[in-house]
Protein backbone atom coordinates (compact mmCIF):
# COMPACT_ATOMS: atom_id res chain seq x y z
CA UNK A 1 0.00 0.00 0.00
CA UNK A 2 1.19 3.15 -0.64
CA UNK A 3 0.33 6.66 1.71
CA UNK A 4 -0.02 9.76 0.30
CA UNK A 5 0.61 13.26 1.43
CA UNK A 6 0.86 16.93 0.45
CA UNK A 7 4.21 17.48 1.37
CA UNK A 8 7.03 14.55 2.46
CA UNK A 9 10.16 16.10 4.33
CA UNK A 10 12.77 13.65 4.43
CA UNK A 11 15.16 15.08 7.94
CA UNK A 12 13.99 16.46 11.01
CA UNK A 13 16.45 18.33 11.76
CA UNK A 14 16.28 21.99 12.19
CA UNK A 15 15.99 22.77 9.06
CA UNK A 16 12.79 19.97 8.08
CA UNK A 17 11.04 20.99 10.70
CA UNK A 18 10.73 24.29 10.68
CA UNK A 19 9.93 23.57 7.22
CA UNK A 20 7.59 21.27 8.27
CA UNK A 21 5.62 24.04 10.69
CA UNK A 22 5.44 26.68 8.04
CA UNK A 23 3.81 23.87 5.50
CA UNK A 24 1.29 22.84 8.58
CA UNK A 25 0.95 26.35 9.34
CA UNK A 26 -0.38 26.71 5.17
CA UNK A 27 -2.88 23.68 6.01
CA UNK A 28 -0.40 21.31 3.60
CA UNK A 29 -0.81 17.71 5.14
CA UNK A 30 2.94 17.34 6.43
CA UNK A 31 4.90 13.79 6.60
CA UNK A 32 8.53 13.90 8.14
CA UNK A 33 10.90 11.08 7.92
CA UNK A 34 13.66 11.04 9.92
CA UNK A 35 16.64 8.19 9.79
CA UNK A 36 17.33 8.00 13.37
CA UNK A 37 15.23 10.43 15.63
CA UNK A 38 14.26 14.48 15.60
CA UNK A 39 16.55 16.67 16.11
CA UNK A 40 19.67 16.26 13.18
CA UNK A 41 23.12 17.17 14.74
CA UNK A 42 21.92 19.87 17.19
CA UNK A 43 20.95 16.46 20.06
CA UNK A 44 24.90 16.18 19.85
CA UNK A 45 25.56 19.81 20.79
CA UNK A 46 25.87 19.70 25.15
CA UNK A 47 25.30 23.53 24.78
CA UNK A 48 23.45 25.44 22.08
CA UNK A 49 24.58 29.39 22.66
CA UNK A 50 24.12 31.23 19.70
CA UNK A 51 20.04 30.32 19.28
CA UNK A 52 18.07 33.78 19.22
CA UNK A 53 15.95 33.54 22.28
CA UNK A 54 17.63 31.49 25.06
CA UNK A 55 21.47 32.86 25.73
CA UNK A 56 21.96 28.85 26.74
CA UNK A 57 20.31 25.85 26.14
CA UNK A 58 21.14 22.09 25.33
CA UNK A 59 20.54 21.04 21.70
CA UNK A 60 18.34 17.82 22.88
CA UNK A 61 16.40 20.17 24.59
CA UNK A 62 16.05 22.74 22.10
CA UNK A 63 15.09 20.39 19.53
CA UNK A 64 12.09 18.38 21.72
CA UNK A 65 10.41 22.00 21.97
CA UNK A 66 10.48 22.25 17.97
CA UNK A 67 9.44 18.70 17.55
CA UNK A 68 6.61 19.66 20.08
CA UNK A 69 5.93 22.57 17.86
CA UNK A 70 5.71 20.80 14.72
CA UNK A 71 3.45 17.79 16.27
CA UNK A 72 0.98 20.64 17.95
CA UNK A 73 0.31 21.18 14.26
CA UNK A 74 -0.47 18.51 13.80
CA UNK A 75 2.59 17.37 11.61
CA UNK A 76 3.21 13.70 11.10
CA UNK A 77 6.64 12.34 12.41
CA UNK A 78 7.80 8.79 11.46
CA UNK A 79 11.38 7.97 13.08
CA UNK A 80 13.94 5.22 12.35
CA UNK A 81 12.73 5.52 8.44
CA UNK A 82 15.44 6.03 6.50
CA UNK A 83 14.22 6.62 2.08
CA UNK A 84 16.04 4.45 0.48
CA UNK A 85 14.68 5.63 -2.83
CA UNK A 86 13.53 8.65 -4.78
CA UNK A 87 11.64 9.06 -7.73
CA UNK A 88 11.30 12.39 -8.71
CA UNK A 89 8.14 12.48 -11.54
CA UNK A 90 6.81 15.42 -12.71
CA UNK A 91 3.02 15.34 -11.26
CA UNK A 92 4.14 12.72 -8.22
CA UNK A 93 7.06 12.33 -5.96
CA UNK A 94 7.61 8.44 -4.59
CA UNK A 95 10.10 8.01 -1.74
CA UNK A 96 10.67 4.48 0.13
CA UNK A 97 11.65 3.57 3.09
CA UNK A 98 12.41 -0.50 3.93
CA UNK A 99 8.63 -0.43 5.28
CA UNK A 100 6.85 1.52 3.36
CA UNK A 101 6.05 3.58 0.06
CA UNK A 102 4.63 7.04 -0.20
CA UNK A 103 3.18 9.78 -2.34
CA UNK A 104 3.54 13.20 -2.20
CA UNK A 105 2.61 16.28 -4.57
CA UNK A 106 6.37 17.90 -3.26
CA UNK A 107 8.84 16.61 -1.63
CA UNK A 108 12.01 18.73 1.12
CA UNK A 109 15.04 17.26 1.39
CA UNK A 110 16.33 18.07 4.46
CA UNK A 111 19.12 15.24 4.93
CA UNK A 112 21.75 17.00 6.81
CA UNK A 113 25.20 15.75 7.25
CA UNK A 114 26.15 12.56 8.96
CA UNK A 115 29.82 12.12 11.00
CA UNK A 116 32.74 10.90 9.30
CA UNK A 117 33.97 8.53 10.90
CA UNK A 118 38.05 6.93 12.01
CA UNK A 119 39.44 5.58 8.31
CA UNK A 120 41.48 3.08 9.86
CA UNK A 121 40.84 -0.45 11.44
CA UNK A 122 41.55 -0.84 14.97
CA UNK A 123 40.34 -4.22 17.56
CA UNK A 124 39.99 -1.48 20.32
CA UNK A 125 36.62 0.06 18.81
CA UNK A 126 35.21 -0.20 22.06
CA UNK A 127 37.28 2.93 22.99
CA UNK A 128 36.69 4.75 19.64
CA UNK A 129 33.88 7.28 20.15
CA UNK A 130 31.90 9.87 18.23
CA UNK A 131 29.78 11.60 21.10
CA UNK A 132 31.40 13.14 24.30
CA UNK A 133 28.23 13.76 25.99
CA UNK A 134 26.99 9.68 25.45
CA UNK A 135 30.90 8.42 26.52
CA UNK A 136 33.01 10.69 28.08
CA UNK A 137 31.91 9.99 31.77
CA UNK A 138 33.81 7.31 31.50
CA UNK A 139 36.92 8.40 30.98
CA UNK A 140 37.11 10.91 34.02
CA UNK A 141 40.42 11.18 35.58
CA UNK A 142 41.77 9.51 32.50
CA UNK A 143 43.57 10.57 29.03
CA UNK A 144 42.31 10.80 25.60
CA UNK A 145 42.98 11.70 22.23
CA UNK A 146 40.68 14.11 19.93
CA UNK A 147 41.04 13.63 16.38
CA UNK A 148 40.30 17.02 14.52
CA UNK A 149 41.18 20.24 15.12
CA UNK A 150 37.87 22.30 14.33
CA UNK A 151 34.72 23.59 16.42
CA UNK A 152 33.93 20.80 17.24
CA UNK A 153 37.04 19.37 18.37
CA UNK A 154 37.67 22.38 21.01
CA UNK A 155 33.87 22.26 22.39
CA UNK A 156 33.69 18.95 23.29
CA UNK A 157 37.61 18.94 24.74
CA UNK A 158 36.21 21.98 26.96
CA UNK A 159 33.36 19.69 28.02
CA UNK A 160 35.41 16.74 28.50
CA UNK A 161 38.14 18.56 30.28
CA UNK A 162 34.65 19.60 32.58
CA UNK A 163 33.93 16.22 33.28
CA UNK A 164 37.16 15.54 34.84
CA UNK A 165 39.07 14.02 32.16
CA UNK A 166 42.46 14.34 32.96
CA UNK A 167 44.48 15.12 29.51
CA UNK A 168 44.01 15.70 25.97
CA UNK A 169 45.86 15.52 22.94
CA UNK A 170 44.14 16.97 20.02
CA UNK A 171 45.24 15.74 16.63
CA UNK A 172 44.92 18.07 13.16
CA UNK A 173 46.13 17.26 9.92
CA UNK A 174 46.41 20.77 8.93
CA UNK A 175 48.76 23.37 9.98
CA UNK A 176 46.85 25.27 12.24
CA UNK A 177 43.45 24.18 13.87
CA UNK A 178 40.26 25.77 12.73
CA UNK A 179 38.40 26.40 15.41
CA UNK A 180 37.29 30.04 16.88
CA UNK A 181 40.03 31.66 18.34
CA UNK A 182 38.65 32.53 21.55
CA UNK A 183 37.66 28.61 22.11
CA UNK A 184 41.06 27.90 21.44
CA UNK A 185 42.33 30.45 24.06
CA UNK A 186 39.35 29.36 26.48
CA UNK A 187 41.27 25.42 26.03
CA UNK A 188 44.36 25.94 26.18
CA UNK A 189 43.73 28.17 29.62
CA UNK A 190 43.02 25.34 31.18
CA UNK A 191 46.27 23.90 30.90
CA UNK A 192 44.92 20.11 30.49
CA UNK A 193 44.94 20.26 26.64
CA UNK A 194 47.61 20.32 23.47
CA UNK A 195 47.84 19.90 20.42
CA UNK A 196 49.49 18.64 17.23
CA UNK A 197 49.05 20.26 13.86
CA UNK A 198 50.62 18.47 10.75
CA UNK A 199 49.48 15.39 12.01
CA UNK A 200 47.46 12.25 11.59
CA UNK A 201 46.31 9.53 13.73
CA UNK A 202 47.72 6.52 11.84
CA UNK A 203 47.65 3.66 13.97
CA UNK A 204 46.22 2.47 17.39
CA UNK A 205 47.80 -0.37 18.92
CA UNK A 206 45.57 -1.89 22.11
CA UNK A 207 48.11 -2.51 25.19
CA UNK A 208 47.81 -3.55 28.80
CA UNK A 209 43.85 -1.13 28.50
CA UNK A 210 45.16 1.56 27.48
CA UNK A 211 45.86 2.34 23.60
CA UNK A 212 48.96 3.18 22.26
CA UNK A 213 48.29 6.00 19.50
CA UNK A 214 50.64 6.32 17.21
CA UNK A 215 50.81 9.74 15.46
CA UNK A 216 52.55 10.35 11.85
CA UNK A 217 54.06 14.33 11.85
CA UNK A 218 53.08 14.39 7.95
CA UNK A 219 56.15 16.43 6.36
CA UNK A 220 58.37 14.63 8.27
CA UNK A 221 57.11 11.11 8.31
CA UNK A 222 58.30 10.43 11.80
CA UNK A 223 55.95 9.02 14.51
CA UNK A 224 55.22 9.62 17.54
CA UNK A 225 53.16 6.90 20.61
CA UNK A 226 50.71 8.72 22.82
CA UNK A 227 49.48 6.82 25.27
CA UNK A 228 45.51 7.36 25.59
CA UNK A 229 42.45 5.38 27.52
CA UNK A 230 40.24 6.75 25.01
CA UNK A 231 39.51 8.56 21.56
CA UNK A 232 37.15 10.83 20.62
CA UNK A 233 36.66 11.53 16.75
CA UNK A 234 35.49 15.10 15.38
CA UNK A 235 36.34 15.23 11.85
CA UNK A 236 33.41 16.77 9.90
CA UNK A 237 30.65 15.60 8.24
CA UNK A 238 29.57 14.36 5.03
CA UNK A 239 26.33 15.15 3.63
CA UNK A 240 23.15 12.75 3.65
CA UNK A 241 22.82 12.23 -0.18
CA UNK A 242 23.92 8.41 -1.02
CA UNK A 243 20.57 7.67 -1.65
CA UNK A 244 20.04 10.60 -4.04
CA UNK A 245 22.70 9.83 -6.40
CA UNK A 246 21.51 10.12 -10.04
CA UNK A 247 18.35 11.70 -8.80
CA UNK A 248 19.20 15.39 -8.14
CA UNK A 249 22.01 17.42 -9.29
CA UNK A 250 24.67 17.28 -6.61
CA UNK A 251 28.29 19.34 -5.99
CA UNK A 252 31.56 17.40 -6.17
CA UNK A 253 31.60 17.11 -2.60
CA UNK A 254 27.80 15.13 -2.53
CA UNK A 255 25.49 18.37 -1.16
CA UNK A 256 22.65 19.16 -3.34
CA UNK A 257 22.60 21.90 -5.77
CA UNK A 258 19.90 24.37 -5.02
CA UNK A 259 19.14 28.22 -5.91
CA UNK A 260 18.14 30.97 -3.44
CA UNK A 261 14.72 29.74 -3.43
CA UNK A 262 15.58 26.48 -2.35
CA UNK A 263 14.62 24.54 -5.76
CA UNK A 264 16.70 21.77 -7.19
CA UNK A 265 17.20 20.90 -10.78
CA UNK A 266 13.63 18.86 -10.44
CA UNK A 267 10.43 20.44 -10.23
CA UNK A 268 8.58 20.01 -7.33
CA UNK A 269 11.51 19.18 -5.30
CA UNK A 270 13.43 21.75 -2.79
CA UNK A 271 16.20 21.00 -0.67
CA UNK A 272 16.81 22.71 2.82
CA UNK A 273 19.61 22.75 5.79
CA UNK A 274 23.10 21.35 5.93
CA UNK A 275 22.87 18.98 3.10
CA UNK A 276 22.80 21.99 0.18
CA UNK A 277 25.80 23.38 -1.37
CA UNK A 278 26.74 26.16 1.06
CA UNK A 279 28.77 28.34 3.28
CA UNK A 280 27.13 29.08 6.43
CA UNK A 281 26.06 25.73 8.04
CA UNK A 282 23.96 27.12 11.55
CA UNK A 283 20.65 26.37 13.07
CA UNK A 284 19.75 29.64 11.88
CA UNK A 285 20.73 29.71 8.72
CA UNK A 286 18.84 26.25 8.18
CA UNK A 287 16.01 27.98 9.62
CA UNK A 288 16.08 30.44 7.19
CA UNK A 289 16.15 27.40 4.15
CA UNK A 290 13.38 25.46 5.83
CA UNK A 291 11.37 28.52 6.11
CA UNK A 292 12.03 29.34 2.11
CA UNK A 293 11.60 25.66 1.03
CA UNK A 294 8.68 25.37 2.84
CA UNK A 295 7.05 28.49 1.49
CA UNK A 296 8.12 27.32 -1.99
CA UNK A 297 6.66 23.81 -1.83
CA UNK A 298 3.51 25.48 -0.31
CA UNK A 299 3.29 27.66 -3.52
CA UNK A 300 4.25 24.92 -6.20
CA UNK A 301 1.06 22.65 -4.43
CA UNK A 302 -1.22 25.73 -5.32
CA UNK A 303 -0.31 26.61 -8.67
CA UNK A 304 -0.51 22.82 -9.76
CA UNK A 305 -3.56 22.02 -8.11
CA UNK B 1 12.04 6.81 27.72
CA UNK B 2 10.37 3.42 26.31
CA UNK B 3 7.20 2.04 27.88
CA UNK B 4 7.98 -1.99 27.82
CA UNK B 5 11.38 -1.30 29.57
CA UNK B 6 12.43 -2.43 32.74
CA UNK B 7 14.76 -0.28 34.72
CA UNK B 8 16.93 -2.02 36.29
CA UNK B 9 19.61 -1.03 39.16
CA UNK B 10 22.53 -2.56 41.09
CA UNK B 11 20.38 -3.78 43.62
CA UNK B 12 17.87 -5.52 41.18
CA UNK B 13 19.87 -6.38 38.73
CA UNK B 14 21.14 -9.66 39.49
CA UNK B 15 17.54 -10.69 40.64
CA UNK B 16 16.03 -9.73 37.57
CA UNK B 17 18.51 -12.16 35.55
CA UNK B 18 17.98 -15.47 36.83
CA UNK B 19 18.12 -17.80 33.65
CA UNK B 20 15.74 -14.99 31.62
CA UNK B 21 15.73 -14.44 27.70
CA UNK B 22 15.81 -10.58 27.46
CA UNK B 23 17.33 -7.93 25.98
CA UNK B 24 19.54 -5.68 27.90
CA UNK B 25 20.27 -1.58 26.93
CA UNK B 26 22.74 0.18 28.36
CA UNK B 27 21.98 4.08 28.24
CA UNK B 28 22.68 7.80 29.54
CA UNK B 29 20.22 10.02 29.73
CA UNK B 30 20.70 13.30 27.74
CA UNK B 31 22.77 10.82 25.25
CA UNK B 32 21.55 11.31 21.80
CA UNK B 33 22.55 7.92 20.49
CA UNK B 34 20.78 6.09 23.22
CA UNK B 35 17.64 7.77 22.25
CA UNK B 36 17.94 6.40 18.71
CA UNK B 37 18.92 3.06 19.85
CA UNK B 38 15.45 3.02 21.94
CA UNK B 39 13.75 4.01 18.96
CA UNK B 40 15.06 1.34 16.89
CA UNK B 41 14.23 -0.97 19.54
CA UNK B 42 10.68 0.02 19.81
CA UNK B 43 10.79 -0.44 16.07
CA UNK B 44 11.63 -3.59 16.10
CA UNK B 45 9.34 -4.64 19.13
CA UNK B 46 5.84 -5.61 16.95
CA UNK B 47 8.57 -8.82 15.34
CA UNK B 48 9.08 -9.70 18.53
CA UNK B 49 6.05 -9.54 20.96
CA UNK B 50 7.65 -11.63 23.91
CA UNK B 51 11.09 -10.16 23.94
CA UNK B 52 11.57 -8.95 27.30
CA UNK B 53 13.57 -5.21 27.43
CA UNK B 54 15.45 -4.06 30.50
CA UNK B 55 17.75 -1.09 30.38
CA UNK B 56 20.39 0.56 32.86
CA UNK B 57 20.95 4.18 33.46
CA UNK B 58 25.04 3.86 33.21
CA UNK B 59 25.33 6.81 35.36
CA UNK B 60 23.42 5.70 38.22
CA UNK B 61 24.62 2.38 37.75
CA UNK B 62 28.58 2.40 37.18
CA UNK B 63 29.35 -0.89 39.19
CA UNK B 64 27.09 -2.94 36.76
CA UNK B 65 29.18 -1.31 33.55
CA UNK B 66 32.19 -2.66 35.05
CA UNK B 67 30.67 -6.12 35.71
CA UNK B 68 30.05 -6.34 31.87
CA UNK B 69 33.09 -4.52 30.98
CA UNK B 70 30.98 -1.99 28.88
CA UNK B 71 32.74 1.39 28.17
CA UNK B 72 30.39 3.17 25.50
CA UNK B 73 26.33 3.49 25.52
CA UNK B 74 24.61 2.56 24.02
CA UNK B 75 25.35 -1.08 23.90
CA UNK B 76 23.13 -3.65 23.87
CA UNK B 77 22.76 -7.31 25.10
CA UNK B 78 21.03 -10.31 24.58
CA UNK B 79 20.80 -12.68 27.37
CA UNK B 80 19.85 -16.27 26.50
CA UNK B 81 18.93 -18.70 29.62
CA UNK B 82 20.46 -15.84 31.71
CA UNK B 83 23.94 -15.54 30.31
CA UNK B 84 24.94 -12.91 27.38
CA UNK B 85 25.06 -14.02 24.48
CA UNK B 86 25.64 -11.37 22.19
CA UNK B 87 26.36 -7.72 22.84
CA UNK B 88 27.02 -4.55 20.34
CA UNK B 89 27.75 -1.12 21.13
CA UNK B 90 26.86 1.88 19.01
CA UNK B 91 23.61 2.32 17.48
CA UNK B 92 21.86 -0.07 14.85
CA UNK B 93 19.64 -0.14 12.04
CA UNK B 94 16.23 -1.55 12.65
CA UNK B 95 17.33 -4.46 10.59
CA UNK B 96 20.91 -4.78 12.47
CA UNK B 97 19.12 -5.76 15.91
CA UNK B 98 16.35 -7.81 14.39
CA UNK B 99 19.12 -9.92 13.01
CA UNK B 100 20.79 -9.89 16.59
CA UNK B 101 17.98 -10.79 18.20
CA UNK B 102 16.90 -13.40 15.81
CA UNK B 103 20.70 -15.10 15.75
CA UNK B 104 20.16 -14.93 19.59
CA UNK B 105 16.66 -16.93 19.97
CA UNK B 106 17.64 -19.00 17.56
CA UNK B 107 20.84 -20.57 19.65
CA UNK B 108 19.80 -23.60 21.62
Amino acid sequence: MTISHDLIICGGGIAGMTAAIFAARANLDVLVLEREICGGLANYAYSVENFPSYSRINGMELMQKVKDHAESLKVKIEEIAEVESFEFDADRKTVSTPEQRYHAKSIILATGRVPIHLPIETEWEEHIHYCSVCDGIAYKGKGLVLVGGGNSSFDESLYLINLGVRSIVIIESMETCMAEEVTQKKAFATGKIAVRTNARLAAIIPQAGQGRIIVEDIPSGSSEQIAADGVFVFIGQRPNTRALEGKIDLDSGGYIVADNLMHTNRPGVFAAGDVIAKKYRQLTTAMSDGTIAALEAVKYIRECA
Amino acid sequence: MLDKMTILTADSFNGFIGSRDFLLLIFKNNCPLCKVMMAVIEKCLPAFPDLVVAGVNSEENPIILTDLDVSKVPTVLIYKNGVPSARRSGVMRPAELSALISKSQAQG
